[in-house]
C-alpha cells in the first residue's frame, strides 16, 4: 500500500487496510487433535511399560533390590501423563484460538464488505476520484472535485473516519489474538517441570541408591552402565566395605591393568582407600599400579590378619607364622621400610623396601642366594639392604635412594645341592624378578613420577635369578657377587643381559669358599656355569678386598659380621665390597679400578687355599 | 551377600518387554513429531507457527528422553541379570526355582 499526503484524510480507505486472520484456526486444532491422539498411544506404551515393570519382584528378588529398582519406571510413567496432559491444553489453546479466529474472520469480512459499499457510494466515489487526481499531481483537479462537491464532504468525512476507526480496532484484535494464542502455545509444557523428571541412569547417586540397597556393585555398574572404578569412587567408606562383600569385586580389583588401577586408585579419597585395603589388603598389597605407600599398608593388614588367623588356629610352630612374625618384628625396626608385595603360604614370599619406593630416583633389587628364606632371612637381609642405602647416601648425599630386599622367589634350600647345582629354581625365580621389576616400572610410570635409575645386586645363586631376570627386563646397572657361575645358556656373556655396556659388574673375594664351589658343581657339563668374574663373560671386575678403611670379604656371606668378629661379607657395613656395590647402584661403577680377576685371586690365594680357608664357614651363615 | 532369587527367563522377558514398549514409544512419537509439523504448516501466522515449532522441539527433547530412559531402563535390568548371575555361582541352582 503506497501512503500519500492525502492518505488519512479522505478517499483512501481500502479493504487491503483490514488485517488477515490467519485462516487455520480450525486446521490448528486438528492438528492439535492428531497431536493429542499421537500423545495418547505414547502414553499408552510408557504405561504399559511401567506396568511390566511393576512385575520384577515376580522375577526377582536380591534382598533390597526390588525396592530400589521398583521406583525407577515412576518417573517414566509421570513424564508419560504430563506429555497428555500437554496434549490437552493443546487442544485447548487450539479451540479457543479456534473460534476467536473464525469471529475475527468474520469480522475482517464485514468489515472489507463495507469499505468496498461505501467506495461504491457517491461520496466514496468522490473522494476516490479526488485521491486518484492528487496521486496523479493534478491538485487543482483534485480540488475542484471535491469542491464541486462540497455538500457530500462531511458525509464523506463522518464516514471513512468511523470505518477507519473499526478497522484500527480490528487490526489490534487480530494482532493481540494471535500474540495470545502463540502465548499460550508457548505455556503449555512438554514435561519440562515437576516430580516428573527423569533419574539420570548413569549417575553415582544411582550406583549409591542401588548399593544401598544391596545390589552388588557389578551389577549396579551394568545396570547404570558406568565402570565400576567410576561408581567405587563415589562411594562412601561404609559403601565401599559393603560393595567387596561381592566377591566378584576382588576378582574385578585383581584384573585391572597398573594404568587403571592407578587412575582408579587416585580417584578414592583417604577413607575409601581405608576400606578398601581393610576388604581386600592380600589383592591391594600386590596390585600393580597402587603406590607402594598403599601396599605395604595393605600387605601388612594382610600379613596381622594371617598371624592372627594362625594363631587362632594354634599354628604357632609352623614356618608360615614364623616367617610372618620375623618379619612383622623386622619391619618394626626399620622405619623406613615398605613391605611392597607378601606371598601367604606355607613358606611365605616377600619383598621390602627400605626406602620410600614410590618417590625414590635411584632403586636397586637386592637378590639373595642359596639357603634363603623369609622365615630365616627377612631380618638379615633388611639390614643388607640398610647397609647399602646408608654407604650409597654416605657415596653420594644427595641420592634419593630406596634398596628392594627381594626375599621373592623359592630359593635352593641350605643343604639343596641339587637345586643348587641345577638352574630351575633360578629360571622360575629369574621370571618372578623380572615380573617383580617390571610391575615396578609399570606402577612407576602409572604414577607419573620421573623414572629412576635402577640397578641389581646378586649375591651367590642369586645372580643365575638376575641373569635370568635381565635376559628380559632392563636394568642400569647389575653387580653380580660371589656368583655360582652364570649358565651359559641362561647368559654366556654380559652383552647378553639388557644392561647397559660396561654396566655389568661382578665381584669374587679371594676367600669366598662357596661361589667357586657352585661354579664347579654344576651338573650340565655339556653347558657349564661361567664364572662372571672370567674374561669370557666380559664383566667389570671388582675388589671385594680391603682397601683404606674398609674391610675385605672373608667369607661367602652375605652377611656375616657382628660386633665384636672380624668376619665380613659382601653386604656387610665397612667393606670395599658394599662401598663398591653403592658406587654401581649409583652410578659411578665404571670409574672403579679392576680388581679380584680370577688371575688375581689365584695369585693371591689359589683356590685350592681359598676353599680351605673358607671350610669352617656356614652355608650362607647370615646373622 | 545378598540373598538372591532371579527368574532369568522372566527378567529378560521383562527388559525385552520394556524395550518393545521403547519402541512403541519411537513410533508414537514420531507421529506426534509429524502432527505437530502439520500444525506448524497449517498456521498462517509466523507468531503462532514459531510457537508450535518451539512446542514441538520442546516435545522432541522430552520424548527422545524418554525413550532413551526406557530403553536403558530394559539393558540395564538385563545387563543386571547378568551380572547377577555371574556375581553368585549359587544362583544358577536358584533361577529355576520360585520366590523363597
Amino acid at each position: 500500500m503506497t501512503e500519500t499526503w492525502s492518505d488519512g484524510l479522505f478517499g483512501a480507505l481500502t479493504a487491503d487496510e483490514v488485517a488477515p486472520v490467519p485462516s487455520s484456526g480450525a486446521d490448528l486444532l486438528a492438528a492439535a487433535q492428531q497431536y493429542q491422539r499421537a500423545i495418547a498411544d505414547v502414553a499408552a506404551a510408557v504405561h504399559s511399560a511401567h506396568g511390566q515393570w511393576q512385575g520384577l519382584p515376580d522375577v526377582l528378588q536380591a534382598d533390597h533390590i526390588t525396592p530400589a529398582l521398583k521406583p525407577l519406571m515412576d518417573p517414566a510413567d509421570k513424564l508419560a501423563s504430563a506429555l497428555q496432559d500437554s496434549a490437552e491444553s493443546f487442544v485447548s489453546v487450539a479451540s479457543a484460538a479456534s473460534t476467536s479466529l473464525a469471529q475475527l474472520q468474520t469480522e475482517h469480512d464485514t468489515l472489507v464488505s463495507r469499505i468496498e459499499q461505501f467506495r461504491a457510494s457517491a461520496p466514496g466515489k468522490m473522494a476516490s476520484k479526488a485521491a486518484a487526481e492528487v496521486r496523479t499531481g493534478d491538485l487543482l483537479g483534485a480540488a475542484a472535485t471535491v469542491i464541486s462537491s462540497w455538500k457530500q464532504v462531511p458525509e464523506l468525512v463522518g464516514d471513512e473516519f468511523a470505518l477507519r476507526t473499526e478497522v484500527a480496532a480490528h487490526n489490534l484484535k487480530v494482532s493481540t489474538t494471535v500474540s495470545s494464542i502463540a502465548r499460550q502455545i508457548d505455556q503449555i509444557t512438554a514435561g519440562e517441570k515437576g516430580t516428573y523428571k527423569l533419574p539420570e541412569l548413569g549417575s553415582a547417586s544411582l550406583a549409591d541408591t542401588l548399593v544401598d540397597h544391596g545390589v552388588p556393585l557389578s551389577a549396579a555398574a551394568a545396570f547404570t552402565g558406568q565402570s565400576v572404578a567410576v561408581l567405587l569412587a563415589g562411594l562412601d567408606a561404609k559403601q565401599v566395605e559393603k560393595a567387596f562383600e561381592d566377591p566378584t569385586m576382588k576378582a574385578w580389583v585383581a584384573g585391572l591393568s597398573a594404568a587403571d588401577a592407578a587412575a582408579w586408585w587416585s580417584s578414592l579419597d583417604p577413607a575409601q582407600k581405608k576400606g578398601i585395603i581393610a576388604a581386600i589388603p592380600g589383592v591391594i598389597g600386590n596390585l600393580n599400579g597402587i603406590p607402594y605407600t598403599d601396599r605395604d599398608a595393605a600387605n601388612r593388614a594382610a600379613m596381622d590378619d594371617e598371624i592372627a588367623k594362625l594363631k587362632a588356629a594354634g599354628k604357632t610352630d609352623t614356618d608360615e607364622y614364623q616367617a610372618l612374625e620375623n618379619t612383622k618384628k623386622a619391619l618394626k625396626k626399620t622405619p623406613d621400610s615398605q613391605l611392597i608385595s607378601l606371598t601367604l603360604g606355607a613358606e611365605p614370599l616377600a619383598a621390602v623396601s627400605v626406602g620410600n619406593l614410590d618417590t625414590a630416583s635411584n632403586v636397586t633389587w637386592m637378590v639373595p642366594g642359596m639357603g634363603t628364606s623369609v622365615k630365616n632371612n627377612i631380618k638379615g637381609y633388611i639390614g643388607g639392604a640398610k647397609n647399602l642405602r646408608n654407604q650409597q647416601i654416605a657415596d653420594v648425599p644427595t641420592v634419593d635412594t630406596a634398596v628392594v630386599a627381594w626375599l621373592g622367589y623359592k630359593a635352593p634350600g641350605g643343604g639343596d645341592l641339587v637345586g643348587e647345582a641345577t638352574d630351575g629354581l633360578a629360571v622360575a625365580g629369574g621370571n618372578q624378578l623380572a615380573t617383580a621389576m617390571q610391575d615396578f616400572d609399570a606402577t612407576r610410570s602409572a604414577s607419573g613420577t620421573v623414572a629412576p635409575r635402577v640397578s641389581v645386586v646378586a649375591h651367590s645363586y642369586g645372580t643365575l635369578v638376575a641373569a635370568q631376570a635381565l635376559k628380559s627386563t632392563h636394568a642400569d646397572s647389575v653387580l653380580l657377587e660371589g656368583s655360582a657361575g652364570i649358565p651359559a645358556w641362561i647368559a654366556p656373556t654380559a652383552a647378553s643381559l639388557d644392561v647397559p655396556k660396561g654396566q655389568v659388574f661382578a665381584s669374587q673375594a679371594v676367600h669366598d669358599g662357596w661361589a667357586i664351589t657352585g661354579q664347579s658343581t654344576y651338573l650340565n657339563p655339556v653347558d657349564p656355569r661361567i664364572d662372571p668374574t672370567s674374561n669370557q663373560f666380559g664383566a667389570h671386575d671388582l675388589s671385594a678386598e680391603a682397601s683404606p678403611g674398609l674391610n675385605a670379604v672373608t667369607q661367602h656371606g652375605p652377611l656375616v659380621h657382628k660386633p665384636g668378629n672380624t668376619s665380613y661379607s659382601y653386604f656387610d657395613a665397612n667393606t670395599t665390597a658394599i662401598d663398591n656395590a653403592a658406587r654401581v647402584t649409583t652410578g659411578t661403577g665404571a670409574s672403579l679400578p679392576v680388581g679380584d680377576t680370577p688371575a688375581e685371586r689365584f695369585v693371591a690365594n689359589p683356590h685350592a687355599v681359598e676353599y680351605g680357608a673358607a671350610a669352617g664357614e656356614a652355608m650362607h651363615g647370615i646373622p | 551377600m545378598p540373598d538372591l532369587w532371579l527368574d532369568s527367563a522372566g527378567v529378560s522377558a521383562v527388559a525385552g518387554s520394556i524395550d518393545n514398549r521403547a519402541g512403541g514409544v519411537v513410533g508414537a512419537a514420531a507421529m506426534v513429531t509429524q502432527a505437530l509439523a502439520e500444525a506448524t504448516g497449517a498456521v498462517g501466522s509466523p507468531d503462532i507457527s514459531g510457537a508450535v515449532s518451539s512446542f514441538a522441539s520442546r516435545f522432541d527433547g522430552r520424548a527422545n528422553e524418554l525413550i532413551t530412559y526406557l530403553e536403558k531402563l530394559g539393558a540395564g535390568l538385563d545387563n543386571a541379570r547378568a551380572a547377577l548371575e555371574g556375581a553368585d555361582a549359587d544362583l544358577a541352582s536358584l533361577v529355576t526355582g520360585g520366590p523363597r
